[in-house]
């Protein structure tokens, strides 16, 4: 049995509703998952000390776990830590600030999967359990997310070159990203989630946020919805290399 | 006292009184601008890697430097430099000599395209005409000359929308492919590629070269702005050599090609009203300051100098933060203090450099 924490802000709560879809299907054979979920403010109220990771006390009561009632999560109690928290690496802010864009190098797009955007908690764990970490952060926005929305306004050459940065960064992604000798491992959304570009989720896998339980709320444009979630899980377990 | 010509002349035509006994930081009418740069012109800049210091110095002074080719927002910052993001308008890396310059026009333009531009190393693959820019090289020549064609597109953009282009001329001396004459800014095998003397040729640009390419790097901006004139300030970079492959001594050959590039910015600005020269090789090169503008190398600029310079520039193209009247005075850091604040440990990106690993 592989014991996997998914840890992170409200974005862990479509992971949550979408591993119960595959629990229902018994479709998650082999692992158990526990989640922890700090939402409203990111995970910066979180610090790790030594392997355990601790909230803040002003913070302890927004913190939702599932499994046990203490506020301390040790990390070697997993074999995997999912973290659903924080910008998607394949997020359009990291790479373009307006039109025309550029072609991105897979190095420059390497500097930017290791450095942009990372919580200091995230960076000690991925510097101190590299091995056991899968980095997937948050939806990205949808299609139809107002702040966005130039994207489909764009050009072809702008669009295209989107494309192509796009699939670079996976690329970059299913490689092995290296902290010293140590490895993390990053997740991406797959393709047939996201809208052509590749860089908004699409509205079917967004429509009605979802909080952690997993119930419906007023609608967003930044989280996913369960279907988003069961997508993920379901093509994380069968990228084998993730848990091996 | 007898009349002659010397009689009403200004202290600045003296060596007295403008040089010896003159704060070399401070010489009064060593530079008059020939026209005005508002807060309104875009500027683009090339040149030599002492170029990167007046972009940098432009921003920080308010001036709407171009960036056609920004760093992309989540990459840091310390590596903006490295990855020749932020050095220039364009992410063309050091632009050495004339022709070089006229060949990205012309490239730009369509009328031309280089050959043998695509170096490898160690399976990676480097665009020889911009090799800096990716340390790593990339994946693929077809991916070199992807991002080689959108380069250009975007530089098209940026000729075109330019009202004030600032160059630095840097060397004469380059290294050529024989069958097309494309010029390169570094030789081959220094950073990626390799050497073929059968393939590649050393060349020495003459005053009578500079000329004529500058003079065509003015044709090809006229037809890439559709006749929209644009003003140039032309400076010459007073880093020297750092190697010759001229046969002369290198302190020779670095006189020449200074003096060169100093005689033919002087022509082409004497001939047009629309061209400027701004004396940065001279500020530096200035005898009273004793080498003291240069580095322990002799051959970097010291930070304390680039300032010098530039305050020079600031005294004639005042900062653009002063030139904003309306603005509340108590919520802008005096251009004084920006100035200070501007890092002049200014980490330039210099493939010349990359000479002095091999020449030990």
């Amino acid at each position: 049995m592989i014991k996997v924490l998914v840890f992170g802000n409200s974005q862990v709560g479509c992971i949550k509703a979408g591993q119960n879809i595959l629990q229902e299907r018994q479709e998650l054979a082999g692992y158990d998952f526990y989640f922890a979920a700090l939402p409203g403010g990111g995970i910066g109220g979180f610090k790790l000390d030594g392997n355990i990771l601790k909230v803040n006390k002003e913070l302890e009561e927004k913190l939702k776990v599932v499994w046990k009632s203490d506020r301390q999560i040790d990390v070697n109690d997993f074999d995997r830590v999912i973290i659903a928290a924080g910008d998607n690496r394949l997020h359009p802010c990291f790479y373009y600030s307006k039109p025309p864009f550029s072609h991105l190098s897979h190095s420059v797009i390497g500097k930017i999967v290791t450095y942009a955007g990372i919580d200091r908690v995230v960076g000690q764990l991925f510097m101190n359990f590299p091995e056991k970490i899968i980095f997937l952060g948050g939806v990205l926005p949808s299609e139809e997310c107002v702040s966005i929305q130039s994207i489909k306004t764009l050009g072809n050459d702008d669009r295209e070159i989107i494309k192509s940065n796009s699939l670079k960064i996976r690329a970059v992604c299913d490689s092995t990203i290296g902290y010293g000798k140590k490895v993390v491992k990053y997740f991406l959304p797959p393709p047939h989630v996201l809208s052509d570009v590749g860089v908004t989720t699409r509205k079917k896998f967004i429509r009605g946020g979802l909080s952690f339980d997993g119930i419906g709320k007023s609608p967003d444009n930044l989280h996913g919805n369960k279907s988003y979630g069961y997508e993920i899980l379901k093509a994380m377990i069968s990228t084998k290399s993730l848990f091996s | 006292m007898a009349k002659h010509p010397y009689i009403d002349l200004p202290k600045s035509s003296f060596w007295k009184s403008g040089v010896a006994n003159e704060d070399p930081c401070c010489m009064q009418e060593i530079y008059k601008k020939k026209f005005q740069i508002t807060d309104s012109c875009r500027i683009a800049t090339a040149g030599s890697c002492f170029a990167q210091h007046i972009t940098a110095n432009l921003k920080a002074n308010g001036y709407q430097v171009l960036d056609i080719e920004p760093p992309p927002p989540g990459l840091p910052e310390p590596l903006h430099k490295k990855y020749g993001y932020s050095m220039y308008s364009g992410r063309y890396g050091n632009i050495y000599t004339v022709r070089q310059l006229l060949q990205l026009l012309q490239e730009v333009s369509g009328a031309w395209a280089p050959e043998d531009y695509i170096w490898e190393r160690n399976g990676r693959y480097f665009d020889a005409l911009r090799p800096g820019i990716e340390p790593n090289g990339l994946s693929s020549p077809n991916e070199v000359k992807e991002h080689r064609q959108r380069h250009l597109q975007l530089l098209s953009c940026l000729f075109a929308s330019a009202d004030v282009f600032i160059f630095t001329l840097g060397l004469t001396e380059a290294w050529v492919h024989k069958g097309s004459g494309t010029v390169y800014p570094t030789a081959p095998g220094t950073i990626a590629g390799s050497f073929n003397p059968k393939m590649h040729s050393f060349i020495n640009f003459q005053f009578a070269d500079l000329i004529h390419d500058f003079n065509s790097c003015r044709a090809v901006l006229s037809v890439l702005r559709e006749g929209k004139p644009i003003k140039i300030i032309l400076t010459v970079s007073p880093v020297p050599l750092t190697a010759t492959a001229s046969g002369c001594h290198v302190l020779v050959a670095n006189t020449y090609s200074k003096s060169v590039l100093r005689a033919a910015a002087a022509q082409l600005t004497n001939n047009s009203k629309d061209i400027d020269y701004f004396p940065s090789y001279e500020i530096v090169t200035n005898p009273r300051q004793q080498s003291a503008s240069y580095q322990e190398n002799f051959r970097s600029i010291r930070e304390e100098s680039v300032k010098n310079v530039m305050n020079h520039f600031f005294s004639e193209h005042v900062s653009i933060f002063k030139q904003e009247d309306s603005l509340d005075e108590s919520l802008i850091t005096k251009p004084e203090e920006l100035s200070d604040q501007v890092s002049f440990e200014y980490d330039l990106q210099c493939e010349e450099a990359l000479l002095e690993a091999f020449a030990e």
